[in-house]
């Protein structure tokens, strides 16, 4: 087991933004966390990470706490991360030296894959930024790796490559989790789905079980959420 | 810890240009001083003040919401987060920070009592005025400066801890009265401190009107300020590893 989730609560003054979350990760799963604006996904992906406390709940990664864990696991935030001045060379540089175990190779491979040029990062479009941080963070050498929004704002050749990317990073001792809107285009990559609604676990099952009743993993999120009335891809 | 260290020289390197060039320039100064007055003119030196613990209390309250300031801007990037899984974060993140900043002001305080010299018409001796110019800004930043470092890194930690930057009245509170208690503490309790143990140090200070002599100092203030800058860096990090991003 990657990771473990019991009855997680945590609120922002007076918002809960995870009301009893119950979650497994197993290694070699992609993961989709799926879920409206405000569900609760980036505040679950940071609980796991360890940057989050819950305010109640238990949280194991890798049979600890998660923050005896750093290093074990990779989180890309949803917002762009790197400083505009840094270029790609010194993104290898800096994760090289700051995480131990970093993959440079894979690192280069996955920029050559990604077409990301060496300019510094403000001066890249925001596909390229978008690939380059996801790069640096696929090419940790992490068991759990959490991807927040990471085909938010790209157009679709940058999509389909990085969803490339995450297919070339995938092994069968690592776990991923990838929170997105864009159902549609990750649908393909994911072995499990959870949806998340108001900050609770609506449903928790394997794509191919959905796939197997006639339905993709869009049309049950249509059925979950349709009523929310928020755009789908 | 060299990534964590390029990273910090990286993001504060417009201030410390601003320090190491000063420090660079005060000697200089000091050489062209004699060109620009008259010989003779009496310089007067920088007189000790009673009240030399509020000031710095007043300087570090300041400080305190510039680097809050800078808190929030540095938050505003996701990068904190990504770094925070680096299993060298806690310390190493901590030590490059305290470590890149005191060494400046180290460098600015040498360089300052050498600037003192010169005014002070303490033309080069080899190998006397060195170690004078080395002790007494070794001296001046070890009892002042470090202390005051290690309290703003502990700032810093706590800010975050506590989200000052939203504007957390009470954490507002305690933080600018820590900082003038720390100010008092290093400045008149540590400083009052005396001993015998270790061999006295020889270094400049300030007398006004009558300029600036040299004089003996014990080490033990010194070494009580450098043991109190790693209990707040201690304290930093407690604070750093319960931080919520």
């Amino acid at each position: 087991m990657l990771a473990q989730l019991r009855g997680i609560v945590k609120t922002y003054g007076a918002v809960e933004a995870l009301r009893g979350v119950d979650l497994e990760l197993r290694p070699g799963e992609i993961v989709g966390l799926l879920g409206p604006n405000g569900s609760g996904k980036t505040t679950l992906l940071k609980v796991i990470a360890g940057l989050l406390l819950p305010d109640r709940g238990g949280v194991t990664v890798l049979g600890g706490s998660p923050r005896r864990c750093r290093g074990a696991v990779a989180y890309l935030p949803e917002l762009p991360y790197l400083p505009g001045w840094m270029r790609t060379a010194q993104v290898e540089t800096l994760f090289r030296r700051i995480f131990p175990g970093f993959r440079v190779d894979s690192f280069r491979e996955l920029i050559g894959v990604l077409r990301v040029p060496d300019r510094p990062v403000r001066g890249l479009s925001k596909g390229e930024r978008g690939r380059l941080e996801l790069a640096a963070i696929l090419a940790l050498n992490a068991k759990l790796y959490l991807l927040d929004e990471p085909l938010g704002g790209l157009d679709p050749v940058s999509r389909d490559r990085i969803l490339q990317s995450v297919i070339a990073a995938w092994h069968k001792e690592a776990g991923f989790v990838i929170a997105t809107h864009l159902v549609a285009e990750a649908e393909p990559l994911f072995d499990r789905v959870v949806f998340l609604r108001e900050g609770k676990v609506v449903l928790d099952a394997p794509a191919e079980e959905l796939r197997e009743k006639g339905k993709s993993v869009r049309d049950v999120y249509l059925e979950v959420f349709g009523d929310v009335g928020l755009p789908v891809a | 810890m060299s990534g964590f260290l390029w990273l910090e020289w990286r993001r504060v390197r417009p201030w410390l240009y601003v320090l190491a060039g000063a420090a660079i320039m005060l000697p200089l100064l000091g050489y062209l001083w004699p060109l620009i007055f008259k010989p003779g003119h009496d310089f007067p030196p920088s007189r000790p003040d009673p009240e030399l613990g509020l000031s710095i209390g007043y300087a570090l309250g300041i400080a305190t919401l510039a680097f809050s300031f800078l808190l929030r801007n540095w938050r505003r990037g996701k990068l904190p987060e990504v770094l925070f899984l680096s299993p060298y974060h806690d310390l190493a993140g901590l030590l490059a920070q305290f470590s890149l900043v005191a060494a400046v002001w180290t460098f600015y305080t040498v360089a300052l009592t050498t600037w003192s010299q010169m005014l002070a018409r303490l033309w080069l001796q080899l190998p006397y005025n060195p170690i004078l110019s080395f002790q007494s800004g070794l001296y001046s930043a070890g009892l002042v400066f470090v202390p005051a470092v290690a309290w703003l890194v502990l700032l810093e930690r706590f800010a975050w801890r506590f989200r000052l930057y939203r504007l957390a009245a009470l954490a507002l509170v305690f933080f600018l009265s820590g900082s003038a208690f720390a100010a008092w503490l290093v400045g008149e309790r540590v400083g009052a401190i005396s001993g015998e143990l270790l061999s006295p140090w020889r270094i400049l200070q300030g007398r006004w009107p009558t300029g600036v002599r040299v004089m003996e100092v014990s080490q033990e203030p010194l070494w009580a300020a450098l043991l109190l800058a790693l209990v707040f860096l201690g304290w930093a990090w407690a604070i750093g590893r319960e931080v919520e991003l």
